[in-house]
């Protein structure tokens, strides 16, 4: 679980303000210093590594591009999530207009055994949730994220962001309790708040 | 998860219940939820074995073949830094277009094509004759609103044109040589841009104040474009154009 010191943000700062002023090699020490961690958020929201390695260099296309829009008012770290948040939910829409109509999301089923967690199914589980439940999730669970970051990163209000953490872990506790989750609807934008 | 759950327990349960129907929950529900889920134990489920092991498991690296290696890293890093050579920083356009005089010194005129910039061209005659007989009229009062009209339209387009490259990425040539290919399209689709323009102005005003920043972009360019359209700066053939429009002779002094 990565801990960025407050130097490592001013650090970003100085960085971003260079690469606004047309210094494009500071751009490559950003990719270099945040993609480990966009590629860490984008397998756990997509499940695929490949899907993340996309996403990944999206993020950072569009981050060069919109470089100018930063304003440090959060973290440029935050600042890099929303919009690789923002790419995964793109990636995902893409994803299901090559998916046939009628195709139906499996039931997860066999979570548990006894106590050890099958993490791959709890992956497929992770991937059944709403997107701003799930991206809390992940970015409470493994990047350690405070509420009020998580809230910046995924539009919104730190309340909000705490609720949608914590209807997460309900949920995946009534689906492990289960045996698994239900043949439910695909994910959808429904369910968040 | 012993406890018996209170009434801010249930409270919190329905508001989650409302959010998975996709009900519009009031802020205040979800700020009290929120302090709930925070500080109850039953409800956050923190002393529960489950959600530990669940949260365990969750913290865990993803497995092998979900992971990337130095290499990957690298050549994506690569492929990333390739495909910003072309890219311009919307940053650098923000301070191309801060950095363009909102207004320009005396007695400069802002480069519209070349037309009618002359002083011996028939446009200047006229300018000079309107100047001395100051016949304007009624020509001038419209040409005025046409003028800030076409101006606001003017702004709009350079506001959407900053604002959608904001919002798109697309990159500044583009959008250079799109205009540049609109300076040698037909009459008639230049009228009915034209008259898109005048429609959408107000859209893209409103898009612009909302977006104070995009103001502040544009801030130059709409200084401007308002000055531009002064009856004094038109060419010959923009002045027979307005009074073609106005209904009146063309070539009328």
């Amino acid at each position: 679980m990565e801990r960025r010191a407050p130097r490592d943000a001013a650090d970003d700062r100085e960085l971003v303000a260079r690469v606004a002023g047309g210094e494009r090699a500071a751009f490559g020490a950003l990719v270099e210093r945040h993609q480990r961690m966009v590629f860490a958020l984008a397998v756990r929201m997509t499940g695929s590594r490949d899907e993340a390695l996309d996403v990944m260099q999206t993020t950072f296309l569009n981050a060069f591009r919109r470089i100018g829009e930063f304003r440090g008012d959060a973290s440029f770290k935050t600042w890099l999530y929303g919009i690789a948040l923002n790419e995964c939910r793109m990636h995902h829409r893409r994803a299901q207009r090559t998916v046939a109509l009628d195709a139906v999301a499996e039931p997860v089923a066999a979570v548990a055994a006894g106590d050890e967690i099958d993490r791959a199914a709890l992956a497929r589980l992770v991937a059944r949730l709403p997107e701003k439940q799930r991206a809390a999730l992940v970015l409470r669970v493994t990047e350690d994220l405070s509420f009020r970051e998580i809230g910046a990163a995924i539009g919104s209000s730190e309340a909000a962001a705490k609720v949608n953490y914590f209807h997460a872990v309900r949920k995946l506790r009534a689906w492990v309790a289960a045996g698994g989750a239900p043949a439910a609807a695909p994910r959808s934008d429904r369910g968040e708040s | 998860m012993t406890d018996r759950p209170g009434p801010d327990c249930e409270r919190a349960d329905e508001a989650l219940a409302a959010i998975d129907r996709g009900d519009v929950v009031a802020e205040p529900e979800i700020a009290a939820a929120a302090r709930h889920l925070d500080g109850c134990a039953r409800c956050s489920g923190r002393d529960d074995r489950s959600t530990r092991a669940i949260l365990e498991a969750l913290a865990q690296p993803p497995p092998e073949e979900l992971r990337a290696d130095d290499a990957l890293f690298a050549s994506s890093r690569e492929r990333v830094m390739a495909a910003i050579a072309d890219e311009r920083v919307s940053g650098d356009g923000r301070r191309r277009l801060e950095s363009r005089p909102a207004t320009l010194p005396p007695g400069a005129r802002a480069d519209r094509g070349g037309r009618g910039s002359s002083s011996t061209s028939p446009a200047a005659d006229r300018r000079d004759r309107d100047r001395r007989s100051g016949a304007s009229g009624a020509r001038s009062a419209a040409a005025a609103a046409l003028g800030f009209a076409a101006g606001v339209a003017l702004a709009a387009v350079v506001m959407t044109g900053v604002l959608r490259e904001r919002v798109r990425g697309e990159p500044e040539a583009d959008r250079i040589a799109s205009s540049a290919e609109r300076s040698r399209e037909p009459a008639d689709r230049l009228a009915e841009r034209r008259a898109r323009g005048r429609a959408t102005a107000g859209v893209g005003m409103a898009a612009a104040v909302a977006d104070d920043d995009a103001w502040l972009v544009a801030g130059g360019d709409v200084a401007t474009a308002l000055r531009a359209p002064s009856l004094r700066d038109l060419s010959a053939e923009e002045l027979d154009e307005l009074d073609r429009e106005l209904g009146l002779d063309p070539g009328r002094g």
